[in-house]
């Protein structure tokens, strides 16, 4: 048995979990695991890579890359993945195949935890079912996430976070005050429901070093996100009040809201504004030159502002339309909540970020030095460290399968050859979608 | 069965909606959380939406969400016959969760070192706004400012339209998710090491983290652009009844749906792959033949050719979802509060130590005497 190996000084340093799972929910769950330090290893596909890393091996490599002669392959140089699956080591295996499915097995005496996102009747047909696992490794541990959970009506209907936001009661509260329900602008539920699977594989191994025990669990995406709007259905339950959207605004609270600025090199520019005390409130009439705002009657305390709030809108809007928002953020920002909007890129240049040294710049062997979002909190003792980017596809097969089983090449090689394991693209693949 | 947490006792100081929730999820996988209040109570205790009745301080709906499974105690730490007693019941804890701007409790005597002295070993979380550190850390901020700056608000809105940020307090419910999976790692390291630590949890992080492939995609060059409408491509449009969404990620999906809302002639894969350059004809033809649906009819006939669908359930839909309903999903409890309600359930199920939801949510100082008394701090 291989010495447990770390990466990093996170708390989950000795942890070992061989995982199935992709797309966002089900990378972004064992990207955690991974960041507080457990050994993940990620079980690909090469005949059916993950989602997020590409459709087709035939998809363009981003133009960004062109001068980038590493950046050859779309399944390696795709954002989506690349930003969810660091320090993780990826093992290709073909589980359609006795033998990729067979060394599968033969690894699980080795994990701790095995956590899938695959549709309900998946796992039963790969013959990797909870009582099979079991039979392998009694105190496994399987966390499963899927859209609906594994009982029930919709136990077997397909569903993402595009789907889920809707189905979970989230899109009907999303959105402008005079518009449609609307999902957000990446799919929200997949992040809540992964974050929540990590906390899930954390008490379950509590579980199991308190009682030998270990267990299944059944994550359904939908009721996860439910639980995050808790007080909308516990409103509902107690008065019958059905929720419906306000924008930018508070249920109670004037002002609140995103005010355009004056345009900027780039294009718009806007601000968020809001007022929580009568002191905010205050220091906003003075920093923004109308201190007519604060004798105004009907703004002289909340409930007024809140009555009032399409003419302070009016007013407030008036006024910013004319300012710099970085001005306007760096005059208001220590006396009220004001920040500018960030588009993109310029999330990393807030300076509390920058100096927190949230973001990680990382080497990315085809895509090479960019920016992620790091790791997203701070342990004064056990602080994890990043120690690798994305893996490319079956990047570590080799290296896992020699260090857990004791391949030897030639074995490797056919295998290889049979595209049971290995990098990039099955052999005989025609080059088509 | 045993919960996960059983053996634990957590001292909740946290106030408003993401150390809370923190705490609660903690509560709710079987620590003995106890929640302690200022006189008079924690602001969150006014947080809309309120009910009609009943003493002011228990009218929340939302502090009764975030605070069931807690049991509830008062003690004025500005006082120091109150500090004693809060030190008190640390040296019988575990983890601390708490949320004052940062160097509050260290300016009362009661920070890390003060904790970690009583009772070593301590976990001690903090889940504010902007973390314990950096530049803006004293900063005024709510969940609009974390949504702008994390970039959420610029994705999540209509081109035409201002940025959005998402409904009610989902960066601090985010946030308090993230805080219960972080003080998790650091009770798993003190399970194995029996070293304690401090956790510091920003909000504006915890909401940036999970913008992480968009932020990639900006440098990758590969962003979506957003829409300037609502389109079925993208998000929910009307139904008959409402309104649905469909997000056809596949070729084979694509081709079902579009059988199934009799649009046989743009079934074919090339109107999938094309979908970009003729995005225009394809919504003009597509949503006409949702709009004349309902949208359950549709989910289900959608559904059976496994292709993926959505409706857009408001809070009372959902609550009576028959799939919800089968999985026994929501679960009764007498709030005093409130009365007798359904409350959402686990947000994930264990076999073997499974959530529970054990007691409503405290009225304010409701077991501040038996708790003293049974830590051994009772007043003098």
């Amino acid at each position: 048995v291989p010495e447990r190996p770390t990466s990093g000084n996170g708390p989950l340093a000795g942890v070992r979990a061989f995982v199935l799972t992709h797309a966002w929910m089900g990378t972004f769950s064992t990207e955690l695991l991974a960041l507080m330090g457990a050994d993940v290893i990620q079980i690909e596909s090469r005949q059916r890579p993950d989602s997020w890393r590409t459709h087709t091996y035939a998809a363009r490599v981003p133009e960004v890359f062109r001068d980038r002669p590493e950046a050859k392959h779309a399944e390696n140089t795709n954002a989506l993945y690349n930003s969810v699956n660091l320090n993780k080591r990826s093992l290709t295996l073909n589980l359609q195949d006795a033998r990729g499915l067979a060394l599968y097995k033969r690894l699980i005496p080795f994990t701790d935890l095995v956590v899938e996102n695959f549709t309900s009747r998946v796992l039963g047909n790969l013959d990797l079912d909870y009582n099979t696992l079991r039979s392998i490794k009694p105190d496994v541990i399987l966390v499963r996430m899927a859209a609906y959970g594994h009982s029930g009506p919709y136990e077997h209907y397909p569903g993402i976070g595009g789907t889920i936001e809707p189905m979970s009661g989230m899109s009907y509260l999303h959105g402008y005050e005079d518009g449609p329900p609307m999902n957000s602008g990446q799919m929200y539920p997949d992040p809540v429901a992964a974050t929540y699977a990590a906390s899930a594989c954390l008490l379950a191994l509590r579980h199991r070093d308190r009682t030998g025990e270990g267990q299944v669990v059944d994550l359904s995406m939908q009721e996860a996100n439910m639980t995050m709007i808790g007080d909308v259905y516990l409103d509902y339950a107690a008065t019958g009040r059905v929720r419906g959207r306000l924008g930018n605004r508070h249920l109670t609270l004037a002002p609140h809201n995103i005010y355009a600025c004056r345009p900027a090199t780039g294009g718009e520019r806007w601000i968020a504004i809001a007022a929580r005390d009568e002191v905010e409130w205050q220091a906003l009439c003075r920093l923004a030159g109308h201190p007519e705002w604060e004798s105004d009657e009907r703004f002289l305390d909340n409930g007024g502002r809140k009555r009032n709030e399409a003419a302070l809108d009016v007013l407030i809007s008036a006024w910013t339309r004319d300012q710099d928002a970085d001005e306007l953020e760096e005059r208001l920002g220590r006396s009220l909540p004001a920040a500018r909007v960030r588009t993109g890129v310029e999330i990393r240049d807030v300076p509390q970020q920058v100096e927190r040294g949230f973001f990680a710049r990382l080497t990315h062997p085809e895509t090479g030095p960019l920016d992620y979002a790091g790791v997203p909190f701070r342990m004064s003792v056990s602080q994890p460290e990043i120690v690798r980017p994305a893996p490319l596809l079956g990047e570590h097969s080799w290296e896992v399968l020699r260090e857990y089983l004791d391949m030897d090449e030639a074995e490797y090689e056919s295998l290889v050859a049979d595209g049971v394991t290995g990098m990039g693209a099955p052999p005989g693949w025609d080059g088509k979608p | 069965m045993a919960a996960a947490l059983s053996d634990l006792r957590v001292i909740d100081l946290s106030q408003e909606v993401a150390g809370p929730f923190c705490a609660r999820l903690l509560a709710d996988f079987g620590a003995d959380v106890i929640k302690v209040e200022p006189p008079g109570g924690e602001p969150g205790r006014r947080l809309p939406p309120l009910v009609d009745d009943g003493p002011e301080p228990e009218r929340s709906v939302y502090f009764t969400y975030l605070n069931s499974n807690k049991r509830g105690v008062v003690l004025d730490l500005e006082a120091a016959a109150d500090r004693e007693r809060l030190l008190a019941l640390v040296r019988d804890a575990d983890v601390v969760v708490e949320s004052f701007a940062p160097g509050y409790l260290e300016g009362l005597g009661l920070g890390f070192a003060a904790l970690e002295a009583t009772k070593p070993g301590i976990i001690l979380t903090s889940v504010t706004p902007w973390g314990q550190t950096g530049p803006w850390r004293d900063r005024p901020a709510t969940d609009l400012t974390a949504y702008a700056l994390s970039g959420w608000a610029e994705t999540n809105r209509f081109v035409g339209r201002p940025p959005l940020k998402g409904s009610g307090y989902q960066a601090s419910m985010y946030a308090g998710n993230a805080a219960f999976l972080t003080t998790l790692g650091a009770i798993h390291y003190r399970d194995r090491h029996g070293v304690g630590q401090q956790v510091d949890v920003s909000i504006l992080e915890s909401l940036t983290e999970i913008f992480g492939p968009r932020f990639l995609q900006a440098q990758h060059g590969s962003e979506t652009p957003r829409p300037s409408r609502p389109d079925f491509l993208s998000g929910p449009v009307p139904s008959a009844d409402g309104y649905f969404s469909m997000t056809l990620s596949r070729a084979w999906f694509w081709r079902d749906a579009m059988t199934v809302l009799g649009l046989p002639e743009l079934a074919d894969a090339d109107s999938f792959l094309n979908r970009q350059s003729k995005r225009d004809e394809l919504i003009a033809r597509a949503e006409p033949a949702i709009a004349a649906r309902p949208k359950e009819a549709l989910f289900e006939e959608l559904a059976a050719f496994r292709a993926v669908s959505g409706m857009v359930l408001s809070a009372d839909e959902a609550f009576s979802n028959r799939h919800v309903r089968e999985r026994d999903f929501f679960v009764p409890i007498d709030q005093p509060a409130l009365g007798r309600v359904e409350m959402t359930g686990p947000p994930f199920r264990m076999s073997a130590s499974p959530w529970a939801l054990r007691r409503p949510s405290p009225r304010l100082g409701e077991h501040t005497e038996a708790v003293l008394a049974e830590l051994g701090a009772a007043r003098a």
